[in-house]
């Protein structure tokens, strides 16, 4: 997957202030959600 | 997003079911003292607004071959927590998680954590002077089980010390800590393919800067974890500021590499293979 050239178009659909410092944000997705863990190879750290 | 003359590309967690394919929800913690990323998604950014978005990766994702989770979260690092736990509550998967803020006020999503998982979920607030007791905690694990944190950079050390101190095998620790790229002198930098100079201003990254330029550069996290945008140096004069986390001595030694997303450069000349 290279992220710099596949894209999806969002809208904001809400914004909550949760507390003083944070914001919670919702966008609609209109595509399905893919977002597999990256493929073992390509992870040189434990994580 | 753009904000004026600038192009705002900021990694966040997504915090929604990972289930959920109808909409993304994140949470943006205002840092008054940063590059301006989070006042923009917090003062400028409108309900109805468009926006580009990269797919999501996951860098971060769940072992599922681990009997038992074991999450440890610091601040807005609660954030990637908050997928993970919709995600094992669906499967009926066994997780703990401690969560330590400053205070209660700032405890984001205390409150509905407490409220839906009462056993097992822990808090913890520094202005109480409660602390997780990290040395019980990790020494009284049932084997199999997977520890993860995210947070400050300081919890995330403290977490991976005292676990491999316990005999942890390092497939068994997680961690999440995105950098975000730091201010510094400005430098300039040939790019050799493309055949422009460039100048990277004190408060952009080298990345960033690439991209200003027009030149496409591949990246994903942009805080120096994933390893994407490692760019090959051809001839260097100066000195490398290193500030990633993907990079080994060796390489960064060599004088062969750069991470453009977190790690500056100071000196006469850089000429980078992009």
């Amino acid at each position: 997957m290279s992220a710099g050239t596949e894209k999806i178009d969002i809208i904001v659909s809400d914004i909550v202030k949760v507390n003083d410092l944070v914001t919670r944000s919702s966008f609609d997705a209109p595509m399905v959600v893919f977002c597999p863990p990256f493929p073992a190879a390509r992870i040189r750290s434990s994580r | 997003m753009k904000d004026g003359e600038i192009t705002r590309l900021n990694p966040y967690s997504l915090m929604s079911d990972p289930m959920d394919q109808t909409a993304y929800t994140i949470s943006v913690r205002r840092d008054d003292a940063g590059r301006g990323g989070s006042l923009f998604m917090h003062h400028k950014v409108k309900k109805g607004d468009r926006m580009v978005i990269s797919y999501p990766v996951n860098l971060f994702s769940l072992d599922l071959r681990a009997r038992k989770h074991l999450m440890l979260a610091g601040g807005i690092g609660i954030t990637p927590f908050l997928a993970q736990i919709k995600q094992l509550a669906r499967s009926n998967g066994k997780f703990e998680l401690h969560y330590a803020c400053r205070t209660p006020a700032l405890g984001s999503y205390v409150d509905e954590l407490t409220a839906a998982y009462p056993n097992a979920v822990h808090v913890y607030f520094d202005d109480q002077q409660q602390v997780i007791d990290l040395d019980h905690l990790l020494d009284g694990q049932p084997l199999g089980t997977h520890v993860y944190v995210c947070g400050p950079k300081g919890m995330i050390e403290w977490v991976r010390k005292t676990a491999a101190a316990l005999g942890w095998p390092r497939e068994a620790i997680h961690y999440e800590e995105f950098l975000v790229p730091q201010s510094g002198k400005p430098f300039e930098v040939y790019l050799k393919r493309s055949g422009l100079r460039i100048r990277v201003g004190e408060h952009e990254s080298l990345l960033e800067a690439i991209e200003r330029a027009g030149v496409e550069a591949p990246y994903l996290c942009r805080g120096g974890a994933c390893g994407q945008c490692e760019t090959d140096v051809i001839e260097y004069e100066g000195e490398f500021v290193h500030r990633d986390h993907w990079l080994e001595p060796a390489e960064r030694a060599s004088g062969r590499k750069i991470m453009p997303c977190v790690s500056r450069f100071e000196g006469r000349t850089l000429v980078l293979d992009r």
